[in-house]
């Protein structure tokens, strides 16, 4: 269970007002917004990596999967994924057999477990995407935020993502992760927040808050509703397609 | 394969020990080494100081390096970096060129206040993250070097030879005075490092990350520092600047077997050590006169580093 | 036609007056014209130096100029002059011609400002020399700049009579390096036939030693010593104590300037088995210069100490005074023990 409500701001500036979130277990919350609309300073607040104004409360053990990985030595996915289990082993240990067992699992879950022994650095992004979702997942969290996990991701990556992060809804894990496409909130999150200028421009149920108004008000864009067999897509008009 | 290979590693100090006590230009006699007389004067208190001291400084400088390339994520990066060298060079020409005393405390005193300067500096923005440690570290050396280059101008020009061959790093001379004061040093602080060497593996990913992971990066940087110089430190005071040891042997250990601090830390103490002691016994026991053991560090690690690259280990 | 011969008559005595005058003024020229000289220094360079020297900046054995007594032709000084206690006790108000420079690192305005008519410093070998540039500098500004360089003993005799040719002293010059031939030859004499003892000398640090070259390794040989570390063929070489051990040297010297004393060599577990320690025969030189004159009296307390039993009723500081007297005129500065 995870209930913020936090303002905060770089400096002077004030970045976001009044954000008010709750994710109760199994639930998926996607954050939707234009660049630069606080997507990601919200999850680091939740995260503990900022500290805003008011009050963040998180029941548990909480995953964080940054957007960005960091340039860093060729660390064998498998090493990568253990680091996850670094919350359990106090300073003066390693990990143990278990550790290593965890981590694995967390691996075969997510469908990579033959890329254990390589080099993180030699496998593609959306394979490295899904090694740092396997980090976080080996922490055994009850909170997952993930920063734009399809960022940079090709078309089948992306989706073997989106797919796997859908999955975990089975293990009673609340997921937090923004997003940039309207389309991947209809797909497969419960809940949306659309943020414009670090402010909640609408909240709820993703087929309430993803309208045609509500993408005019933030992106400035036309869209449509189209559905077909139960899947619903926002698509953008085009002028000379009017 | 490669574990048979790092305990090898882990065990060579023990026989490079004892064929470096057969070397020397003195011929000693090994059956009288129980007794009272040369042989036994030269065993006991000439050779086993300097090789001990020789497998300590060298274990200490390359562990030094390899938490300081975990914590800057950056293999280029010495004990030399946040201004130690610097600051224990003007410590020592100080003592030497205008109190006349010996060299070795002052030397320790100013390489951990450079540090220590270079992470205040480092702090004034509010938090020390790497890039600002590395421009403390720049600061501090500059601000040093220039120092010396002044007591350089002012001294008595009688005096500068000494200084220039302590800079220059070297294990002539060595007693068992030294040795005895840098033993805890290392055994606490590899103690220390080595329990808590995997947490390296997790700061060197980023701070964000081991934030969330519970490991403070702020924290365990300004811990692991404290660690690295005070290793660094002390072989600088007794010995003088080795340089290259710290720099190589971890890059060259982590490129043979991989990153993990789980068997980078111990195997950069053990092959730094060998690696010292090796090239000390050259200098001590093969040429005629002896040169600084660090012109030799340098040389010794160009063309492994050469061969290794062109084996193509990436980092 | 009167005219006419009046004309002539004034016109030759005209001609007579003007020649005369031209000749006399030609030989006042003549007399007054400051003439110059070309000598050799010791890097092999010729230097065109005024005939008199009168204004010498001296960086490199001012005291030399003390001992040939042309003190008054000098101008300038290193800045480490007024430390030298030859100077201080030679030259009342020495501080006054001390330049902020000295023979690594001067000015090359301020030594331009004392308006020199020569230069002395060190240069052309290797070592202890002034900078190639700050040299082109002064002679570019038209200041003829003399070096010396100083590596044995043949050396110093070699510089001593080119002070003497630069200073117009070459008497005096002659003097002192007889005076200082008589002291070598004295002490090769009193040593003569004694068996040779093996003498290690020590610079800055014990295991910094002298091993073939240089002067003090020919302070070693004349007083009928045997350096130890000849085979290495340095003048300076850092060695191991192992090296030294197996050496065992029957006398160790230490370098005047050195921050150690015999004690702390006696009292070092390492040393211990070294024959000069167990007879106690470890001594350290007061700080006297090995390029100057006085080197001299440091070749007797060579002798004296390396073979004590070849001076037995020898007054080292008697006769230190005396050579002082000779050559500065003051007593001994140092203690001679």
């Amino acid at each position: 269970m995870v209930k913020c409500k936090i303002s905060f701001s770089y400096g002077p500036t004030e970045f976001l007002k009044d954000v008010k979130i709750e994710v109760k277990k199994g639930e998926i919350l996607a954050i939707l917004g234009p660049n630069g609309s606080g997507k990601t300073t919200i999850l680091k607040c939740i995260a503990g990596l900022l500290s805003p104004k008011g009050y963040v409360y998180v029941d548990g053990k909480l995953g964080y999967v940054p957007q960005m990985n960091t340039d860093t030595y060729p660390y064998t996915v498998l090493e990568m994924v253990v680091m996850g289990r670094a919350p359990y082993i106090s300073p003066w240990d390693v990990p143990s057999k278990r550790d290593y067992k965890i981590a694995m699992d967390c691996l075969k879950s997510l469908g990579i477990s033959h890329l254990a022994n390589k080099p993180h650095t030699q496998i593609s992004g959306g394979e490295l995407r899904l090694v740092m979702i396997a980090r976080a997942l080996a922490t055994q969290p009850d909170v997952l935020l993930l920063d734009e996990p399809t960022a940079y991701l090709d078309f089948r990556n992306s989706h073997i993502v989106l797919e796997k992060i859908k999955s975990l809804k089975n293990r009673d894990i609340e997921i937090i992760a923004s997003l940039h496409d309207p389309n991947e909130c209809l797909r497969f999150a419960d809940n949306v927040i659309l943020l414009k200028d670090g402010k909640i421009v609408s909240a709820g149920k993703t087929r309430e808050v993803i309208t045609p108004e509500n993408i005019m008000k933030v992106y400035g864009v036309k869209t449509r509703i189209v559905e077909s067999d139960g899947i619903r897509v926002i698509i953008p008009e085009w002028r000379d397609e009017q | 394969m490669n574990s048979r290979i790092r305990y090898i590693i882990y065990i060579l100090p023990v026989p490079l020990f004892f064929i470096s006590l057969t070397m020397g230009k003195y011929p000693v006699n090994f059956a009288e080494i129980f007794e009272d007389c040369p042989s036994s004067l030269i065993v006991w208190y000439i050779r086993m100081p300097r090789i001990l001291l020789a497998l300590i400084a060298g274990a200490s400088l390359s562990l030094s390096g390899a938490v300081l390339q975990g914590i800057f994520r950056n293999p280029l990066v010495s004990p030399s970096i946040l201004g130690l060298s610097a600051g224990a060079s003007f410590g020592a020409a100080m003592a030497i060129l205008f109190f006349g005393i010996s060299p070795h405390p002052l030397a320790f005193i100013f390489g951990i206040l450079a540090v220590y300067l270079s992470y205040l500096i480092a702090k004034s923005p509010g938090k020390a993250t790497r890039i600002s440690l590395i421009i403390g570290g720049i600061v501090v050396s500059a601000l040093f070097s220039a120092m010396l280059y002044v007591l350089k101008y002012l001294a008595d020009p009688n005096h500068l030879p000494t200084v220039i061959y302590w800079l220059m790093g070297s294990l002539n001379y060595t007693h068992w005075s030294s040795v005895i004061v840098i033993i805890p040093i290392f055994i606490i602080c590899f103690t220390l490092v080595y329990i808590t060497r995997w947490r390296l593996n997790v700061l060197s990913t980023g701070d964000e990350e081991s934030k969330v992971l519970g490991v403070d990066p702020a924290k365990w940087r300004l811990i692991y520092i404290t660690l690295s110089t005070l290793l660094a430190a002390s072989v600088t005071a007794v010995c003088g600047i080795i340089g290259w040891i710290g720099l190589i042997v971890p890059h060259l250990v982590r490129m043979a077997f991989g990153p993990d601090h789980r068997y980078l830390i111990p195997l950069s103490a053990s092959a730094g050590g060998c690696i010292l002691l090796c090239a000390d016994d050259l200098v001590r026991a093969i040429l005629p006169y002896e040169l600084p053991v660090s012109v030799l560090t340098s040389l010794m690690g160009i063309p492994f580093f050469i061969y290794l690259l062109r084996r193509g280990y990436g980092w | 036609m009167k005219n006419k011969k009046v004309l002539l008559v004034g016109i030759t005595v005209a001609i007579v007056c003007l020649l005369t005058t031209t000749m006399i003024y030609a030989m006042f020229l003549q007399s007054t014209a400051p003439k110059e000289r070309t000598v050799v220094d010791m890097a092999g360079r010729e230097v065109t130096i005024p005939y008199e020297v009168k204004r010498a900046v001296v960086f490199a054995e001012y005291s030399l100029v003390v001992a040939l007594d042309a003190w008054d032709c000098v101008v300038g000084v290193s800045k480490y002059a007024k430390y030298n206690e030859i100077m201080k006790n030679t030259v009342k108000d020495i501080e006054n011609y001390c330049l902020n420079g000295s023979a690594m690192s001067f000015n090359v305005e301020e030594v331009l400002s004392k308006d020199p008519d020569v230069v002395i410093t060190y240069g052309g070998g290797s070592g202890y020399s002034t900078p190639e540039n700050l040299i082109e500098e002064l002679e570019s500004a038209g200041v003829p700049v003399i070096c010396v360089n100083i590596y044995n003993i043949s050396d110093i005799y070699k510089c001593i009579s080119l002070y003497g040719e630069i200073f117009n002293k070459e008497e005096r010059a002659e003097q002192i390096i007889s005076e200082m031939q008589s002291a070598f030859d004295m002490v090769k004499e009193k040593v003569k036939g004694l068996p040779e003892k093996r003498t290690l000398h020590t610079w800055s640090s014990p295991t910094k030693v002298t091993a073939g070259l240089g002067i003090t390794h020919d302070l070693i040989v004349n007083a009928g010593g045997i350096d130890v570390a000849e085979s290495l063929q340095e003048r300076y070489a850092t060695v191991d104590i192992e090296q030294i051990i197996e050496w065992d040297p029957e006398v160790v010297l230490i370098w005047g300037y050195a921050q150690y004393s015999p004690e702390d060599i006696y009292n070092d577990t390492q040393w211990s088995t070294v024959s000069a320690v167990q007879n106690k025969s470890v001594y350290k030189y007061p700080k006297v210069s090995t390029w100057s004159p006085e080197v001299s009296v440091l070749q007797v307390w060579f002798g004296v100490k390396i073979h004590p039993e070849a001076f037995e009723n020898f007054d080292l500081q008697e006769y230190a005074d005396q050579f002082f007297q000779k050559i500065y005129g003051i007593n001994s500065p140092f203690e001679w023990l």
